[in-house]
């Protein structure tokens, strides 16, 4: 019995380093984020501009979404 | 009296340059130099689609100048290496002992997206970083943008006419193969010098802007 609670404690235990991890990926994404926009309105480019600020959207939609996915399979 | 000197009537005017056609004899005309500006772009002369903040309406970028590519090399070489890393203690796993077992595999399937998320962060920062670092010439001043580490940001511009000299050096195996160089832009009085960092042709860059210094200088005398 101590050994199964060990095991559940360890895997609650991996779940919350996940998430905080994740969570501290998403703070960054969105410092990215406002930084690609800031820097987009300093320097325009008629094409790729809007090529880096998909991906930088991209990355945060895809953690957040991992979060959201974590936080109910996990 | 008798004169001592007497101005020719019929004063022939110098033919205008245009700007697209701006060359010297020692450089190439920046009709020759590359001029299609795309994701990868770090020499771009006469660009088309760029504007940038507080852009006069008759003010034309001339030149466009970014670290050249080849200076990313180490990120890209991080980066393949952390793409493999998971894959490597996969193969490896069995030999030492299949320390991963005791995790479910949902949780290493997590874990490993959360990895590669990290690494494609690593890699658009560093591309980004490299992205917005740029240099532009246009027919009226020198504008240098600095973007490091996500939090530097500075954005310094000089006229034209404010520029006295402009010098590079290439020093090194790898700049010489590959042709780029640290460009120095000396502006008057105490203004901050303006150094571009590892530009592609430097050589060309630096005829470039000191043909539309004399053209400046020309242009102020007259």
């Amino acid at each position: 019995m101590d050994l199964v609670n060990q095991i559940l404690n360890s895997f609650i235990l991996f779940k919350a380093a996940f998430l905080i991890l994740n969570l501290i990926l998403i703070v960054f994404l969105l410092v990215v984020l406002q930084q690609v926009f800031a820097m987009s309105s300093v320097i325009t480019d008629a094409f790729d501009s809007g090529i880096i600020r998909t991906v930088a959207i991209a990355l945060l939609v895809i953690s957040v979404s991992l979060f959201l996915t974590a936080l109910v399979i996990l | 009296m008798p004169d001592l000197f007497i101005a020719p009537l019929n004063k022939q005017e110098e033919p205008k340059q245009s700007d697209d056609l701006l060359m010297s004899k020692s450089s190439l005309p920046l009709t020759e130099l590359p001029s299609n500006l795309h994701l990868f772009s770090s020499f771009v002369a006469n660009p088309r689609g760029i504007h940038f903040q507080n852009q006069d309406s008759d003010e034309k970028v001339l030149l466009f100048i970014k670290r050249d590519l080849i200076t990313n090399i180490v990120w890209v070489g991080i980066s393949i290496l952390f793409i493999f890393i998971p894959i490597i203690i996969a193969v490896a796993s069995p030999f030492m002992g299949n320390f991963l077992n005791f995790l479910p595999g949902r949780h290493i399937f997590f874990y490993l997206l959360l990895y590669y998320l990290f690494v494609g962060t690593y890699v658009f920062v560093n591309f980004f970083t490299w992205y917005f670092n740029i240099a532009l010439v246009t027919n009226k001043r020198i504008i240098d943008v600095d973007f490091s580490s996500l939090v530097y940001k500075n954005v310094a511009a000089t006229k034209l006419s404010l520029v006295q000299d402009v010098s590079y050096d290439q020093v090194g195996i790898v700049r010489s193969i590959f042709d780029y160089g640290d460009i120095l832009v000396q502006t008057a009085g105490t203004l901050d010098n303006f150094h571009f960092e590892a530009a592609p042709s430097p050589e060309n860059a630096v005829h470039i802007i000191q043909d539309l210094i004399g053209k400046e200088a020309r242009n102020g005398l007259s």
